[in-house]
């Protein structure tokens, strides 16, 4: 589960300062920007297993989960508009572009294979089918809503919506809100399991793949790089297109023109006229948002067992070392270009079955982003907790975002 | 370093490893120096500025059109959709500007007549332009405030007519009444 907000703190707009709240919220809309944005990643994991074949030193894995993934970007000019309205110079003029919002509900199922190639390179691959139960996707909007004062101008204003070309595009929707409006005793069964058809290869398909690189260049130095859901998703079933496109100048209503007791033309018509509205449709494909990672570690601590063999070679699996520092990147494509994260992190292996891992991150949100993960193996079971962030436990309304992740596995 | 901790059991471990950590968290993570309670006195209250009518009127437009003869007033009726819509259920008050530049040697009067959909007027405002030169116009400008009561009546409105009327007029004189007006809606979107 990750949350983020980039721009802003609960702490920026009710800190118990004594100061009136509408004048902090007009301070904090007056510092935020377009760049500015929400996430909310939620993933969780139906089903993971994988076995290996020690003679071709191949590892396979497969599996299924479930993700809910959003994003938007912070659409200054319509807060401004919405706040402050028009009068105010800062709300004379709207770029329809900062309208910019994704988000998708989806089951992923995945099937992988890892292999050793040598004593230093491991590569691996997993392909991965998308079913998508729905989504919306409103990033390619242009056009503006300008007021301004001309000085040859026929009233005191001149309104433009210029060039304006919004388009909404949604899977999976319309059917539910037609399950929904339609009512009745089983609604809340039919949409039920209408999406539980969807989650089972029943949605919009897609596929994609995963890929990366262990390499050891020297016994405690290895590097690692991989890249994940590179792939598209097809929207073919319930797609719905909502579609704004046109230009329109508004200088209020020319009267009287003439001695015309009846005239009752009207300008919501003629806007009407020129801004068209159109439902569309027809299929159309999305990218998934890929995510690149990278890092490089330094092992330390090699382990011996106690027979005081150091015989880590005997079996590839056995981790050699007790201990490793490094460091990782991580990038994701989103609409407005790709969000970047990079860590310190230093890892130590406890006792025999309990691996703590801590991290310290710079990435959109914060510069003091220090994370805590602790792992523990008992006979057959895997359990494993992180939490990021947690300097600003110590007052989360001070936060910008929190990550908490937790689950276990069963290893034969 | 397998042997430094006894084994132990499965259930137990993991128990110990959650509560520690959700522990850990708990044990820093709180809220502090903020007061949730000042949502409550959150308001939105924009205020939007929008064209209302405009009109360039010169003496030959008081020409009957048939018999060349001077017709003392022009008049015609346009659908109101200034107080109607959503928007209506959000308004504090509205203030109607109205700006006259008139290089007519003429003054003139012009009636603003809100009508319902049986043509009774609901409200009825008038504004003058004084007169002018071509050389040297004049401009007068007129501020009309429109309390919420008076809005509760202006949404039953269907009809906005307007009706200029210029006095001593003849259809001869040089010169141009330009009428330009704006409506200020002063709004609160966030109570009911």
């Amino acid at each position: 589960l990750n949350l983020g907000v980039k721009g802003i703190r609960a702490f920026d707009i009710f800190a118990d300062d004594g100061r009136d709240i509408n004048v902090k919220i007009r301070e904090q809309l007056e510092g935020m920007d377009k760049r500015d944005f929400y996430t909310f990643t939620q993933q969780l994991e139906l089903l993971n297993f994988g076995w290996r074949n020690e003679k071709k030193k191949l590892y396979f894995s497969g599996g299924l989960y479930e993700e809910l993934d959003f994003i938007a970007y912070f659409p200054k000019d319509f807060a401004t508009f919405t706040l402050i309205g028009n009068e105010d110079p800062l709300g004379k003029e709207l770029d329809i572009s900062q309208l910019k919002s994704t988000a998708a509900l989806l089951t992923v199922f995945h099937f992988g294979m890892q292999k050793k190639m040598n004593k230093q390179l491991t590569v691996g691959g997993r392909l991965k089918i998308y079913s998508e139960l729905a989504s919306y996707r409103a990033i390619d909007n242009s056009g503006k809503f300008i007021t301004e004062q001309l000085e040859d101008g026929n009233n005191v204003y001149t309104h433009t919506l210029e060039s304006v070309n919004i388009n909404i595009q949604t899977s999976g929707y319309a059917a539910i809100n037609t399950l929904n409006v339609a009512g009745g005793e089983n609604v809340s069964k039919d949409i039920q399991s209408e999406l539980t058809s969807r989650a089972l290869l029943g949605g919009n398909l897609g596929m994609g793949i995963d890929f990366g690189l262990t390499y050891q260049f020297e016994d405690n130095w290895v590097v690692t790089g991989s890249v994940t859901d590179l792939g598209f998703i097809t929207h073919s079933k319930d797609v719905e297109t909502y579609q704004v496109r046109g230009t329109y100048e508004f200088e209020g209503l020319e009267t009287p023109t003439k001695n015309d007791p009846i005239r009752l033309d009207t300008f919501l018509e003629d806007l009407e006229s020129r801004i068209a509205q159109d439902t569309i449709t027809r299929s159309y494909t999305t990218f998934r948002s890929a995510k690149l990672q990278g890092s490089l570690r330094k092992s330390f601590h090699r382990i011996t067992n106690s027979s005081g063999c150091d015989c880590w070679w005997q079996n590839d699996d056995e981790e050699q070392y007790a201990g490793a520092y490094g460091v990782q990147v991580f990038s994701q494509f989103r609409p407005r270009g790709p969000q970047f994260a990079a860590s310190a992190f230093i890892y130590r292996r406890i006792f025999s079955n309990l691996r703590v891992k801590a991290t310290y991150t710079l990435d959109s949100f914060s510069f003091h982003n220090v994370g805590l993960l602790l792992s523990t193996n008992i006979s057959v079971f895997n359990f494993y907790i992180a939490g990021d962030n947690l300097i600003d436990y110590a007052n989360l309304a001070k936060a910008r975002s929190a990550s908490l992740q937790f689950g276990f596995n069963l290893i034969f | 370093l397998f042997e430094i901790v006894p084994k132990m059991n499965i259930k137990k471990t993991m128990k110990i490893v959650t509560v520690g950590f959700l522990l850990l968290l708990l044990g820093v993570s709180c809220v502090k120096g903020v007061d949730f309670d000042q949502a409550e006195d959150v308001s939105v209250q924009p205020i939007y500025e929008l064209d209302f009518v405009y009109s360039r009127i010169r003496p030959i437009n008081f020409n009957n059109g048939i018999s060349n003869e001077f017709i003392p007033t022009l008049r015609d009726t346009l659908r109101d959709e200034l107080f109607s819509g959503e928007i209506t259920d959000k308004l504090l008050a509205v203030d109607l500007f109205v700006s006259f530049e008139n290089s007519v040697n003429r003054s003139f009067g012009t009636n603003l007549q809100f009508l319902d959909a049986n043509n009774v007027v609901l409200r009825n405002i008038f504004v003058n332009a004084a007169a002018g030169t071509p050389s040297n116009p004049v401009t007068t400008t007129h501020t009309i405030a429109l309390t919420r009561v008076e809005l509760n009546t202006l949404v039953l409105a269907t009809k906005l007519v307007t009706a200029v009327t210029m006095s001593n007029g003849a259809t001869d004189l040089d010169g141009i009444l330009h009428l330009k007006s704006k409506a200020i809606y002063y709004t609160s979107l966030l109570d009911e």
